[in-house]
């Protein structure tokens, strides 16, 4: 009987998120037909999954899991597999799978393939594709055997659409202090009605040019209109005019929107690298010689200040 | 004043403005390409380094795993202002794959004393995020990623970070193993009597011999490579700014069908 592919089922304030089930579509493309197992760790809420499309759910609680840490998750979820049979495990790339995962691989002795955006070929075939060198190249791997461990980037793969009815399954991991090494003192968390950027549809970022915090409006009213969420370039970041949870790039979030537009971005290598994957890139600036021009798909040489309002209302009017 | 021995991990990389081209059998074609320490480990080197100028750290050593020309990194680490520095090379390591990398650095690491180390997070050329955690498991220690502000606090470390759901405080004991992300600090440019003295700072080479046992295990190979297509560059729309916000969302409408 092969051997099952696991997922493990990533939730956020907001419940299970997008990108657990774009994972469950790569998983499905690995299992050919056969089981596909997601598995909660902590005390989400299982039923959340039961109908995403998968043959069953395993759970782990334990005293250690009541807040994520990675070292007592990636326990849990190697714990897990281990206890159920080993295969291959997948997570998304998101902050939690891409440090998970290789403490996952470590602990089942198996390969990682990190940040996925692309497959090639099927079942025992496959390879993965994964950019290198901030996006400037794509590599091709194989893993040596037949299971491993895999992230996927959010946004490269399309939601598995969910149907059935699984059954949840309850597994005993032990901890014990050591696992506990590592608490968590706080946690601030930036709630916003926008959606998450790395799992949005739409992005309308600001750069430096916007000038202030109140500069990002405009953004915002153009972002509003698309109910879309707002990125920002490393540079308006560190001028202080908006918080560090917006930043799109190499130091800041990797996105991958239907449409992105870049409002103000002059486009440095380094935030190209948190976005280049975009479906659709729209770049608006003064200065005609910028480079975003080169990797987007519509520039416009203008003032964002002028801009942005006017493509609001568009925006709005084409939405009615 | 705490006495702390750090380690810090290094690999040295590609410079980051570098142009990727392919070689006839699809690798990465380094020739002409200048290298540097990679970005994030330089952040791990000015850490341990103003701890050493706080008293907070007594001694810094730099490890890394490259050849010869993978010295300058080390160079360069020492110049800032670690004490010495460890490289470990083998043929048999070019080219191995992550697993690989964590069981010699692990290997070599064991040789040490430490309390704290430290690490860039992602090296700048795979991207894979993968050596760390999987040392993190080898060293029985958990690791915390992508440091934003580290604080050493009664007998731990205090370490903050950004992640997906927000900004989040840990706490953990010592030993501690960190990665650094961008903004943790500004790293030095050494001046020339730093870097003149750090020509004469003991660097150890190490082979896999030296290590002993079975270190090197390749479970995951690179078929081949490819360059992103060629971005022809933007459709650029003319017009008042009213007609260019008019044609642009038209053309997201019909043409590339995103709206």
């Amino acid at each position: 009987m092969a051997s099952p592919v696991y997922v493990y089922a990533e939730f956020d304030a907001k419940g299970l998120r997008k990108t657990t089930r774009q994972v469950l579509t790569v998983a499905h493309r690995i299992a050919g037909g056969g089981d596909v197992v997601a598995v909660v760790v902590g005390p989400a809420d299982a039923s959340a999954v039961t109908g995403a499309g998968v043959s069953s759910v395993l759970t782990i609680q334990a005293p250690a899991l009541e807040t994520y840490t990675a070292w007592a998750y990636a326990k849990a979820l190697a714990g897990a597999v281990e206890s159920n049979g080993v295969g291959s495990v997948l997570l998304g790339c998101t902050s939690q799978g891409k440090e998970m995962a290789p403490m996952v691989a470590q602990r089942l002795g198996l390969a990682l393939v990190a940040d996925v955006t692309g497959t090639q070929g099927e079942g025992g075939e496959m390879t993965y594709v994964r950019p290198i060198y901030a996006g400037k190249a794509l590599s091709q791997v194989k893993p040596a055997e037949a299971n491993y461990v895999a992230t996927i980037r959010p946004n490269a793969f399309p939601d598995h659409a969910g149907d059935g009815s699984a059954e949840v399954k309850a597994v005993e991991v032990a901890f014990d202090e050591a696992d506990s090494r590592v608490t968590v003192e706080s946690l601030e968390v930036k709630a916003s009605e926008r959606p998450d950027l790395t799992e949005a549809e739409y992005i309308v970022s600001g750069g430096v040019a916007v000038g202030s915090a109140e500069g990002f409006k405009p953004v915002e009213e153009v972002a509003d209109a698309l109910g879309a969420a707002v990125g920002a370039s490393r540079a308006a970041v560190n001028a202080g005019y908006i918080d560090v949870s917006n930043q799109v790039g190499q130091t800041g979030k990797t996105v991958g929107p239907q449409l992105y537009i870049a409002l103000g971005i002059s486009g440095a290598i380094q935030h190209l690298a948190g976005m280049s994957t975009s479906k659709c890139i729209v770049a608006v600036n003064t200065d005609e010689d910028a480079p975003i021009f080169k990797a987007a798909h519509y520039g416009i040489v203008g003032d964002l200040f002028e801009i942005a309002p006017l493509l609001a209302e568009e925006i709005r009017k084409a939405k009615a | 004043m705490a006495d702390l021995k750090v380690l810090v991990l290094v690999k040295q990389t590609f410079n980051t403005e570098a142009r990727i081209q392919l070689t006839g059998d699809g690798g990465i074609d380094d020739k002409g390409i200048k290298l540097i320490c990679n970005p994030y480990d330089e952040f791990a080197i000015e850490e341990a380094v103003q701890m050493k100028e706080r008293g907070d750290a007594s001694h810094i050593r730099l490890l890394t795993i490259g050849p010869d020309k993978a010295v300058e990194a080390l160079r360069q680490g020492l110049a800032m202002g670690a004490d010495e520095a460890v490289r470990v090379w083998d043929d048999a390591l070019a080219g191995a794959d992550g697993g690989s990398i964590a069981n010699v650095l692990a290997a070599a690491i064991k040789k040490y004393e430490w309390d704290l180390l430290l690490c860039g997070k992602i090296a700048v050329d795979d991207q894979a995020f993968e050596v760390p955690g999987r040392l993190s498991v080898l060293l029985d220690t958990p690791v915390i990623n992508a440091a934003a502000k580290i604080e050493l606090a009664d007998g731990g470390v205090k370490v903050t970070r950004d992640t997906d759901a927000g900004t989040e405080t840990l706490l953990t004991k010592l030993p501690a193993m960190i990665t650094t992300e961008k903004g943790l600090n500004e790293p030095r440019y050494p001046p020339l009597p730093k870097i003149m003295k750090a020509k004469r700072k003991p660097i150890e080479d190490l082979s896999l011999a030296d290590l002993g046992g079975d270190l090197v295990k390749q479970m995951i190979s690179v078929t081949g490579n490819e360059l992103p297509p060629e971005r022809s560059g933007a459709t650029m729309i003319k017009g008042s700014a009213a007609e260019q916000a008019a044609e642009l969302v038209r053309l997201l409408k019909e043409e590339a069908k995103v709206l």
